[in-house]
């Protein structure tokens, strides 16, 4: 454990992928499985230890929310609200989670792991750590790992696939530029009527999306920018470094290194790669009704790893046209991916949460 | 109770996608429903009742004392002046209905500090019709 911790400090540090999660994380990792007196209570799951009261956010699911209050706070959603339609990109990303859930359930994992090993798909850290707190509390530690993994290296599982379900004539495809101005009333009307639909559709994504709109609320209000400014910075940036610790310190070798975390993982990248796969098909789907093609490289940016997954499908298309921008497309996907996967996570907690 | 994994994987990517294609549905007309609520114009309706109801029989007898008194109604005028015809013809309370005729825009100042009988406040329609 301690050799993939020290692993993970190196992409962090030196090759920088997601060097804020995967920083504290490896860090984590390497406190929990450092040897320690039995006598003493120090590790995450021993009670009354420290680290055990800071494990409490996570196995708790009190963290996935404090972030998503941040995530809020920092996300702008006029992507969505100018072209409505890339929400749709976001939705068909979220069949890899579907589809993986399917795939654990018959390798012998209990329908709840099943849930929460799909998740992953999502690529939202938070999101898999709040439903699996919820479903399989038992998985937290690999989930996470595997999450946050995922997260930190989505530009090297994502270009692959871009690039073998699009032809080059369909990376060139230039979007317009034109966006439609939106109003500070519709703006601030969104993330109100967002959270009415979205809590109405899936009752369990109440604490995440509730937290996220709320967070795009105080932004968009402008009356409240002390609370918004605290949330996008010292908020999220406290909780990413406890949840990073205690996700990291949860990984001793004797819960972790067993072969249902080894499943979880390659289960894992199944359910990511699905999800991106399914994004850029959808995409060209579009492409056979709409008028004005869209890039189907935006489709990828259907999971929800903000805003990396945007960016590299900036990336990817910049590679075969340096004035190709699409960033801003992506991002629409890529936001609406953030509330599809906790949609899909409330949907799973509600059916099978009740079996 | 036994679950199908593919009835339960079908029902819960339906829930997202409908779910979220209803959220672009209504998202795409949040400006139109802007569009429409901003043109009935409550504010103008809104406006107008709040004139209707807060003028006193008292207070439109007094305004057009007022007006009498003010032999001209183009000419502009300071405010002590008004206020002292008012009190020298008998109103008892001429600051609060100075005060009332500068809220309802009744009467405004110009760059001069004087004040002037403003024609186009909505106010004056209602204190002719009662």
């Amino acid at each position: 454990m301690l050799l993939i911790a020290f692993f993970f400090l190196y992409l962090g540090v030196f090759k920088k992928y997601e060097p804020l999660l995967l920083v504290p994380i490896s860090f984590g990792m390497i406190i929990g499985n450092l040897p320690s007196p039995a006598s003493m209570s120090l590790g995450v799951y021993s009670e009354g230890s420290v680290f055990y009261y800071l494990y409490q956010g996570v196995s708790q699911g009190i963290y996935p929310p404090l972030i998503f209050i941040g995530i809020g706070a920092m996300a702008d959603f006029s992507y969505i609200l100018s072209r409505p339609i890339l929400i749709l990109l976001g939705a068909a990303a979220q069949a890899g989670i579907f589809i993986t859930f399917i795939g654990a359930y018959f390798l012998g994992f209990a329908p709840t792991e099943s849930a929460a090993i799909g998740i992953i798909g999502g690529a939202d850290g938070p999101t898999a750590i709040f439903l699996t707190s919820k479903l399989a509390p038992d998985l937290i530690g690999p989930i996470a790992i595997a999450a946050y993994s995922y997260m930190a290296l989505v530009p090297v599982i994502q270009p692959p696939i871009m690039k073998l379900l699009t032809s080059k004539k369909e990376r060139l495809i230039t979007m317009s530029s034109d966006f439609r101005e939106i109003s500070k009333k519709e703006k601030v009307i969104f993330p109100v009527t967002a959270l009415v639909i979205c809590c109405l559709i899936a009752p369990g994504a109440l604490p995440l999306l509730g937290m996220l709109f709320f967070g795009n609320l105080l932004k968009e209000a402008e009356v409240t920018n002390r609370l918004a400014e605290a949330a996008k910075g010292p908020l999220i940036d406290i909780v990413t470094i406890l949840l990073g610790i205690s996700v990291g310190a949860s990984t001793q070798a004797d819960v972790f290194l067993t072969k249902k975390s080894v499943t979880i993982f390659i289960l894992g990248v199944v359910s990511f790669a699905i999800a991106t796969m399914c994004g850029i098909l959808f995409a060209k789907l579009m492409n056979m009704f709409l008028k004005e093609k869209i890039n189907p490289l935006i489709g990828a940016a259907g999971v929800s790893a903000v805003p990396d997954s945007a960016r590299v499908v900036q990336m990817v298309a910049a590679k075969e046209n340096p004035g190709n921008y699409i960033l801003m497309h992506a991002m629409a996907p890529n936001i609406s991916g953030v509330i599809g996967s906790a949609i899909a996570a409330g949907v799973m907690w509600s059916i099978i949460g009740n079996f | 109770m036994e679950i199908n994994p593919y009835l339960l994987a079908v029902s819960g990517l339906f829930i997202v996608f409908s779910g979220l294609a209803f959220l672009a549905f209504v998202v795409s007309n949040i400006h139109r429903v802007l569009f429409i609520l901003e043109n009935l114009n409550f504010k103008k309706f809104k406006e107008k009742k709040i004139i209707t109801a807060s003028f006193t029989k008292n207070q439109i007898t007094e305004t057009k004392k007022i007006i009498f008194l003010s032999k001209n109604k183009k000419e502009s005028f300071y405010l002590p002046d008004l206020i002292e015809k008012s009190l020298m013809n008998g109103q008892e309370n001429p600051w609060i209905l100075v005060d009332f005729l500068i809220k309802k825009q009744i009467i405004c100042p110009d760059e001069t500090g004087k004040f002037f009988w403003n024609d186009k406040s909505p106010a004056w329609k209602l204190i002719f019709k009662k």
